[in-house]
């Protein structure tokens, strides 16, 4: 019983704020991958591997914007060279990551990693402007 | 009487409590997943599935701003009635007995009986200690609890922020934030109304057989004696 108490002492004061905080170093790595990946390809002109890496939103909100497929509305969206890696955030399924010239979010699915947004430029008191995102 | 019967009658509070708390937090881990998933359907996200949930900022910050008011609450009721009295209360201790009494009323030191707990009957820091074990463990869980709440709130904020393409909110801007402070007070006020109602209702007011009421024949002015 005082073993109970105790691991349930410990769960409370140790184990729930580590469920806020704590973001292991392979999901930091996965989300610089993927956003790595995606700006490689990109610079590459790859625009259809790219579109891969994109959510399911986000290409079907370039197709809709864009179009007429996500690799020429990809090509059309005149993303800013990415630059090296400055920062990055990953809270539960969302991340940002800041690039030398403009930012990406990215949400995780269970295939990885996917840009739910990218080009995008900080507003004050608004959300992101970004040349690409899902709706 | 067989084993599992004597231990069901001597530990009836911490087994019923216990089975009625473990059952409501499995409720509000469903209900939660289903508000969750609204919200994550109505900004075109991925719905998480139970487990998944579990795990997550938004349930953690659910759990933790109740419990860190209740072990407040504990915490402040068995602190401040130390000093605190009301006149007809069975939560009071009897109008002349404010303080924290003498070695004799508390069985401590040479005044310590056969059966007190070892820490009682020994002197310096083990019995200053133990006198107030019971408030440092209340204390201590309120404290971890609030910190759980402002770690695993902001990282909900956080995560609903980049959601919607915002920037996420640091830990020590979020103890300033809207949120921390809405969820922490809307907490702190009904459990300081309840504490404050209960030790006037039951001045006037009887629960016959309740250790937590007066006995039902008791006066309204009769202060400190527990039914």
């Amino acid at each position: 019983m005082r073993t109970i108490a105790r691991l349930a002492v410990l769960t409370l004061v140790v184990g729930v704020p580590l469920t806020g905080c704590a973001v292991p170093q392979d999901r930091l790595e996965a989300v610089r991958k993927a956003t790595e990946r995606f700006a490689t390809l990109h610079t590459a002109g790859d625009f259809r591997a790219a579109c891969a890496l994109l959510t399911s939103a986000a290409r079907e909100e370039a197709v809709h914007n864009g179009g007429p497929t996500c690799a020429q509305a990809l090509a059309d969206a005149e993303l800013p060279e990415p630059g090296a890696i400055r920062s990055t955030d990953v809270y539960g399924r969302q991340a940002r990551v800041e690039l030398a010239t403009d930012t990406y979010f990215l949400t995780s699915f269970p295939g990885g990693w996917r840009i739910s947004a990218a080009g995008c430029t900080p507003r004050e008191g608004r959300p992101y402007r970004c040349l690409l995102k899902g709706d | 009487m067989s084993r599992l019967s004597r231990f069901l009658k001597d530990n009836g509070i911490s087994v019923v409590f216990g089975v009625g708390f473990l059952l409501s937090l499995i409720g509000q881990a469903f209900a939660g997943r289903a508000e969750f998933n609204e919200e994550l359907q109505s900004d075109g996200a991925r719905p998480v599935g139970f487990f998944e949930y579990v795990a997550t900022s938004h349930f953690a910050v659910d759990i933790t701003e109740n419990w860190q008011s209740e072990y407040l609450q504990f915490f402040l009721f068995l602190f401040g009635t130390v000093w605190l009295l009301q006149r007809g209360s069975p939560e009071s201790k009897e109008m002349h007995k404010a303080g924290l009494e003498s070695d004799k009323d508390q069985r401590v030191g040479p005044h310590a009986r056969e059966d007190s707990p070892r820490w009682a009957a020994v002197g310096g820091l083990r019995q200053t200690l133990y006198s107030r074990s019971l408030g440092i463990v209340m204390l201590t869980a309120f404290l971890g609890s609030w910190l759980a709440q402002s770690i695993s709130g902001a990282a909900a904020l956080s995560e609903e922020r980049l959601r919607g393409l915002q920037e996420p909110v640091p830990w020590a801007s979020y103890l300033l934030s809207a949120d921390f402070w809405s969820r922490t007070l809307q907490n702190w006020q009904s459990e300081l109304l309840a504490v404050g109602s209960m030790a006037i209702f039951a001045v006037y007011l009887r629960q016959r057989g309740s250790p937590e009421s007066k006995p039902v024949g008791a006066s309204h002015d009769a202060t400190g004696i527990e039914g």
